[in-house]
């Protein structure tokens, strides 16, 4: 195969980079474009080989030391309550700064402009919402997931099992999306074939979360999002430098140098309709407030005020970095828009649309610096596969298992066996379902996570923590509309029934169905409640006195463990 | 912890201060926030020639990231705010509320 075909080849094939960005910004899904193709397996990148290395041989005696310590259920879903809120707001930080923020955003950035920038703010300003209203009573009256607090007043023999298998769709879902991409990522970084990509990254999140639990898995997340912050600044610094640090020169040489010219400065390149702005702000609202991964990184602090701090130190951080990456989207534009080393005859991009950052980086910084950031991406997603993985087994043996099934009489031990076996279940399911879409669009299934964790999950927690007159037949109803109403809206939208079928025109417009399903939900949460009648439904209204003082004062919350 | 403890706390006018400190300060934060975000979004759903504006007129860069650099910065400085003024407070409310009813 010549050159110029090997290039298109992969081209055409990071398209699939969609799914990565779509996991935690899906707005970028519907810019990424269709996912399809194969990637040809590419030279041994050696620095970016051995600085993986280095962070996997530290990682796995994080590991090593943190199974010592793991001994409970407790230290195992939570690191028994007992990580810093620094330490904790930062592994949250990286939980949220996957390898969509680095390599999505900017790359939405450089081909779309300003539009781009939507989801940096829909993103970012749910945070605060999740600080306001949920991090402090989560903590207070929660133990290890979400479902604690929805099931606290309501019927757990019946909220719990419907309630985790939305969690576990949103789950299983990203970690598809997730493994898919990252395969690709791989291969192309790092010249590993995909199969055995995917196998190694399966396998070592199994081996993180099986062994270390959260305190390990928040270890990898915490020096992840360190060396992150650490190399998007390095680029900030370099492009900087670059411009002489006058950053109007970074944007004006954009604007002269990009084909959309001042239009690249300008709203509607991606978000053409009043309702696409309003769905994906919707979408970026809910979606985030109902992520059951990054929830459950609220309850392994001591108590509500930690949990707190965190979320704060986590919206620091990624605040900053955010900014960065808006300095970095038009940098890029600036420096690589147009030049030959990074783009192919027809003008495509070498590597597809996402690799802006790592062209920029090489451009910046040389083979060292794109060894640095290509390494950070691997293990960026190494901690987010982990960080959903022991959210899954959580869900698995504490929530089903343990509190459905076995209706709360079991053994810690057995739930811990439990919860080990659902871990590597879930590495068998990664790597199934990650050969198994390698060559298909599995955008879709990134928005459906997304769109079923704002539809089925966070209108469920907000009514149950807020107000008194939710019950548990309108919870299930709420759950249960939000969740199907997401699936069938996405089913009918435009990325299943024209990306996929290739029909002419979807039955649905928005690639996003929350503008639709989020209202649903609450209407259906609030019809099904105000109509119980019912003696179990008076007495759960009641119930929410008890609920409040607990979530206010915090008194009953288990004494932390120190780490 | 008991049912009496409970129901001594939810009688207790110290609780019902702290219970609506928290509550008044949650509206009035998610509130702020949720407008910053609804501005934002509409302006970018319905008013694009806003988002579209320089300021200097010969600016390459619009309003829209300015905006977009505000909703960060606001953002952060509203949860600097909650966590270090308001929930230090309200942790300050907590503490001698359970002070006091603790056997």
């Amino acid at each position: 195969m010549n050159a110029v075909n090997r290039r298109r080849l992969i081209s055409r094939s990071l398209a699939l980079w969609g799914l990565i960005p779509a996991a935690v910004a899906p707005g970028l899904a519907v810019a990424a474009g269709s996912v399809s193709g194969s990637v040809e397996t590419q030279p041994l990148n050696l620095s970016a080989i051995v600085i993986f290395l280095m962070f996997v041989v530290v990682t796995l005696g994080i590991t090593y030391w943190a199974a010592s310590r793991t001994r409970s259920r407790s230290d195992f879903y939570s690191a028994g309550g007992g990580i810093p809120a620094w330490q904790n707001g930062v592994a949250i930080s990286g939980d949220f700064l996957s390898a969509a923020t680095l390599l999505g955003i900017t790359s939405s950035i450089y081909s779309m402009g300003v539009d781009g920038l939507t989801i940096i703010a829909g993103t970012l300003g749910a945070w605060p919402i999740v600080l306001f209203l949920i991090a402090e009573r989560l903590r207070n009256l929660g133990r290890f997931t979400f479902i604690d607090v929805v099931s606290f007043r309501l019927s757990a023999k019946s909220i719990r099992p419907v309630a985790a298998v939305a969690s576990l769709f949103v789950l299983v879902f990203y970690l598809i999306a997730q493994l898919v991409g990252a395969g690709k990522l791989i291969q192309l970084l790092f010249g590993l074939d995909y199969i055995l990509a995917i196998v190694s990254v399966s396998l070592l999140m199994v081996f993180y979360v099986a062994f270390g639990g959260m305190l390990a898995a928040t270890w990898v997340q915490f020096i992840k999002a360190v060396l992150l912050v650490v190399g998007g600044t390095l680029m900030a610094l370099l492009l900087l430098n670059h411009f002489d640090f006058n950053m109007s020169r970074i944007f004006t040489r954009a604007t002269e140098i990009h084909p959309m010219k001042d239009g690249l400065m300008e709203a509607g390149a991606w978000l053409k309709s009043p309702g696409s702005v309003l769905s994906v702000g919707l979408t970026l609202l809910f979606g985030f407030i109902g992520l059951p991964h990054i929830l459950m990184r609220l309850f392994t602090v001591k108590d509500a005020a930690s949990s707190r701090k965190s979320a704060f130190y986590a919206i620091s951080i990624i605040g900053y970095f955010q900014l960065l990456i808006i300095l970095i989207g038009f940098g890029a534009v600036a420096l690589i828009m147009g030049n030959d080393t990074y783009h192919d005859a027809q003008g495509s991009m070498i590597g597809g649309g996402n690799m802006v950052v790592l062209h920029v980086t090489h451009y910046l910084g040389g083979d060292l610096l794109l060894g640095f950031i290509a390494a950070v991406t691997f293990a960026t997603i190494l901690a987010v596969v982990s960080g959903l993985t022991i959210s899954a087994a959580a869900t698995i043996a504490h929530d089903l298992y343990a509190e459905s099934i076995a209706k709360g009489k079991v053994s810690e031990q057995s739930e811990m066996l439990v919860s080990k076996m659902a871990v590597i279940g879930m590495g068998v399911i990664a790597i199934v379902f990650g050969i198994i879409f390698e060559h298909q669009n599995v955008v879709f299934i990134s928005n459906l996570a997304m769109a079923i964790a704002a539809s089925a999950n966070a209108p469920v927690l907000l009514m149950a923590m807020y107000w008194k007159g939710l019950t548990t037949r309108g919870a299930l109803a709420g759950i249960l509309v939000g969740l199907i109403s997401s699936v069938v809206f996405i089913l009918l939208g435009p990325q299943v029934m024209v990306d996929i079928m290739g029909m002419e025109a979807p039955l649905f417009p928005y690639a996003y169905p929350t503008v639709i399903s989020v209202p649903l939900a609450f209407a259906s949460l609030w019809y099904f409640s105000v109509t119980d009648v019912s003696v179990r439904g008076v007495k759960e209204k009641e119930a929410f006195n008890e609920q409040m003082v607990l979530s206010e004062t915090g008194i009953g919350v288990s004494e932390a463990v120190s780490h | 912890m008991t049912s009496n403890l409970i129901e001594r706390l939810q009688n207790d006018p110290d609780f019902h201060v702290l219970s609506r400190e928290r509550h008044k300060s949650r509206v009035f934060m998610a509130g702020a926030m949720i407008l910053v975000l609804a501005f934002y979004l509409i302006c970018w759903a319905y008013f694009p020639a806003l988002i579209n504006a320089r300021i200097p007129a010969q600016s390459s860069v619009s309003l829209g990231v300015w905006f977009t650099v505000a909703v960060v910065l606001i953002s952060i400085g509203l949860s600097g705010y909650y966590t270090l003024v308001v929930g230090r407070r309200h942790d300050q409310l907590n503490q001698k509320l359970l002070g006091e009813e603790r056997p």
